[in-house]
């Protein structure tokens, strides 16, 4: 019992300083978001199944040998989806009467949860990621916290909030409400239905070393280990635990009076408990049927929506905002990223936003690069070391400094020089690379802002600062990021010189 | 008799409590004359040193000037207000050099300030300016307080009335509350203003930069100038100073290093002189920096050096 206790609250303990290190990273670490934070941030399922290339690999081994040899561990101590849906449940269960607080076993609802797995699969198999932007419980964290948490610290504080958007902000508020009234009146129910990372972990934590069991000789079937079960997925009226659904909370193993229920070695009943399934009886048949038919409907569905993604694909793209450095192009971004949010709360220069129609149907929540609050700081990539899935690629400093986001088109009608005839300049100071330059022109003794778009690299320093409005100087956008041309040399003689010159 | 006692004291009272509640404001603009009484033998109105490194030649030049003990007075709140604009490191002069400004630092806080707040409203993102420029970990260390100036909030208006372009501005609370303020500047070359020393250095105490770009940036430059609170000191780091791709700069290539520093209460002169050493290096005159002629027109100084006290030194 001391040992259970003991685990317990390691349990409680891990998870709590996860999650609060995680909302601590996503509300507040911007600029200053890097170290522990970020490296929490790369130990998440989905994450390093998309960023399987760049490092990724370690992360899903890691997790699935984990659950092979504990159970659902990380959907209890690292996912901070699950983590919340444990706070909330506690909170609520503080405020439930006794009766309420009770929970029982359910049939879990295996149309639903392997239909769903067979869908992402094929979807990510073939490198369409979209439906994770909508599922994967870390970035959907990631996405409540970036756009519902800042904005009500930057209201509290009086802070000025940069990255508002209206379409985040209601997906964040939707999605927020309905996993909160879930997990208060269900439990670990997304976990165990909809969430592709659960269902795909409960497949594994079946056969897994460590699992809850229930001894039966000394159980007196009260039922007590079932009524605070928040995975609905203990019986021990006919001593039944389903371990695909189990996230080793322990919550069961305290409410045992006859200490029936166990975590224990779980290997070497294996073979019994296989024999005891062969004969098959005609409601096992038709649970086959309809769950192979569940999957049918999820590969189909998954391969049509590939199918028809590649179809349009191909049509050339053309984007209403920039990609963030790193992300390569539009296709890559959109089969990387989940959209976790964690460069759009990272970025000192508040430039990176969710999209919403900018970058196509299937770039709504992405993160899109617009310049009205700052542009891309010449010497910063945050955005790329924090991304976790490799989507925002990770390069030297020297080719970050090379990457074209876009290239800045020049309107001599709009310009302050032009219309006022009076010196400006702003542009030409802000650009890192002198793609921007003030240059002489017939007819005039002032300087006019001329650019170079090879050497341009597309940062937005001189949209940025341009004070005219409608703006003369702009960036536009491109689907794909290239190379830019290195600066032009600019040798200057060193001189010595004697006197002051006045 | 009683009468026309009490209205005597009453009126004087009242004169001297008018004076007294605005004896800071008066102390920042008094500071020089007080210098001069104290110090009969005048000052001179630009100290120029050349040919050392950056502690070397302000003490010399603070110490022509009279030191520290003119301008700051013991429990002062001073502000230095250095040009940090750019998130470069000092090597490539695009900030003022921060072993200069942890000297001044050390400086007022030896005068007996009560406390020295520094701060700039950077163009490259506020963070990497102040950790990269060397200028926050300096300041610390010299017992100074960095300030941020990165959010409106940190601004308050104040008017100009002497505007012709700008009549009123957002002015950093820390220049708006203190009782002393130095400004430190960098000199560089400016593709906009064509140069940027210390009049242009009054950009980063004001918040909208694009309104001073879109309505005359020269004009609003020397309106920014006439702001009731002047420095009691200019300083300009030449020490390193940008000659090409100004103010940001690309590489070292842009930058020259004549080792060198230049001090005055004339802010006009100062830009003046500063401008005519700049010449050396790349031909520039104060009429393609207009914001020093319109600013002798608000009679912020004067631009004819002849008629000054200029103290030249080579270390």
């Amino acid at each position: 019992m001391k040992l259970y206790t003991i685990l317990k609250w390691t349990r409680r303990v891990l998870a709590v300083a996860v999650i609060a290190l995680i909302t601590y990273f996503f509300i507040f670490s911007s600029a200053n978001a890097t170290g522990i934070w970020a490296a929490l941030l790369k130990v998440q399922f989905i994450p390093g199944v998309l960023g399987i290339t760049t490092g990724g690999a370690l992360t899903v081994t890691v997790i699935l040998l984990l659950t092979l040899l504990f159970g659902r561990v990380y959907c209890s101590m690292l996912c901070p989806l699950g983590i919340y849906q444990d706070i909330v449940n506690r909170i609520a269960w503080f405020i439930k009467s006794r009766q309420k607080r009770r929970t029982h076993y359910s049939k879990p609802n295996d149309g639903i949860r392997y239909g769903i797995l067979a869908f992402v699969t094929v979807c990510v198999v073939f490198g369409f990621t979209y439906p994770l932007v909508w599922l994967d419980p870390y970035s959907l964290f990631g996405k409540m916290a970036v756009n519902l948490g800042r904005p009500l610290v930057a209201g509290i504080t009086g802070a000025e909030y940069y990255t508002w958007s209206w379409p985040a902000f209601a997906f964040a508020a939707a999605f927020f409400t309905f996993i909160t009234l879930l997990a208060a009146f269900r439990g670990r129910y997304y976990c165990n239905t909809i969430c592709p990372v659960g269902t795909l972990l409960g497949l594994v934590s079946k056969i897994s070393m460590f699992r809850i069991q229930v001894n039966e000789s000394e159980c007196r079937h009260c039922l007590l280990c079932g009524k605070s079960c928040k995975s609905y997925c203990l019986d021990s009226s006919g001593i039944k635990v389903d371990h695909s659904r189990c996230v080793v909370c322990l919550n069961c193993i305290g409410s045992c009076n006859t200490k029936a229920v166990t975590y224990a070695f779980a290997w070497k009943k294996k073979v019994a408990i296989a024999r005891k399934k062969e004969e098959p009886t005609a409601e096992n048949k038709g649970r086959r049927a309809f769950l192979i038919s569940a999957l049918g409907a999820g590969v189909s569905a998954g391969a049509g929506v590939v199918l028809l993604n590649r179809f349009k694909g191909k049509a050339r793209v053309k984007v209403g905002a920039g990609l963030p450095p790193g992300a390569g192009n539009l296709e890559r971004l959109q089969d990387k990223c989940i959209a976790c949010h964690a460069c759009v709360a990272a970025c000192p220069s508040h430039i990176i936003k969710p999209a919403y129609g900018e970058l196509g149907w299937q770039g709504f929540l992405l993160p899109s690069v617009s310049y009205e609050n700052g542009f891309c700081g010449f010497e910063c990539q945050k955005c790329q070391e924090v991304c976790p899935s490799g989507a925002l690629q990770r390069m030297s400093l020297e080719d970050k400094k090379l990457t074209k986001l876009g290239v800045a088109r020049f309107t001599l009608e709009n310009c302050i020089v032009y219309k006022d005839g009076t010196d400006c300049g702003a542009c030409d100071e802000h650009c890192p690379v002198k793609a921007v330059a003030m240059m002489p022109r017939e007819g005039s003794d002032k300087l006019f802002p001329k650019v170079t778009p090879k050497v341009c690299i597309g940062c937005g320093g001189c949209e940025y600062i341009c004070p005219a409005r409608p703006k003369a100087i702009v960036v536009i956008p491109m689907a794909e990021q290239r190379r830019a041309d290195a600066p032009l040399i600019d040798v200057q003689i060193k001189v010595d010189i004697e006197g002051f010159g006045f | 008799m009683k009468r026309r006692n009490f209205l005597k004291t009453a009126f004087l009272g009242t004169i001297a409590g008018t004076v007294g509640l605005r004896a800071p404001r008066l102390m920042a603009g008094n500071a020089s004359a007080e210098a001069a009484e104290a110090n009969p033998a005048a000052l001179p109105d630009i100290v120029a040193v050349m040919g050392g490194e950056p502690v070397d030649l302000y003490t010399r030049a603070i110490a022509e000037m009279g030191g520290m003990k003119q301008y700051v007075k013991p429990g002062m709140k001073v502000v230095i207000k250095p040009n940090i604009g750019w998130d470069k490191t000092p090597e490539y002069a695009a900030n003022t050099n921060p072993d200069l400004i942890a000297a001044i630092v050390r400086d007022c806080r030896a005068a007996g300030a009560a406390e020295v707040k520094v701060f700039d409203h950077t163009c490259d993102q506020w963070k990497g300016c102040y950790e990269n420029s060397g200028i926050q970990d300096a300041v610390k260390e010299a017992g100074g307080e960095v300030v941020m100036a990165h959010e409106e909030r940190y601004f308050r208006e104040v008017s100009l009335p002497m505007g012709v372009r700008m009549k009123k501005a957002k002015i950093h609370e820390a220049i708006v509350d203190c009782d002393v303020w130095i400004n430190v500047p960098v000199l560089k070359n400016h593709g906009g203003a064509k140069m940027t020393i210390c009049m242009k250095n009054y950009l980063g105490i004001v918040w909208d930069r694009r309104y001073m770009h879109s309505n005359d940036l020269q004009q609003c430059i020397a309106d920014a100038a006439t702001y009731e609170k002047r420095p009691v000191l200019n300083i300009v780091d030449a020490y390193r100073i940008m000659t090409q791709n100004g103010p940001k700069g690309r590489t070292t290539d842009d930058v020259q290093t004549p080792k060198a520093i230049f001090m005055s209460k004339d802010i006009v002169a100062l830009d003046t002189a500063a401008t005519q050493f700049f010449n050396q290096y790349k031909t520039m005159t104060i009429n393609d920096a207009s914001h020093i002629v319109l600013a002798e027109k608000h009679r912020l100084g004067t631009t004819n050096l002849s008629s000054l006290n200029i103290k030249r030194i080579r270390l």
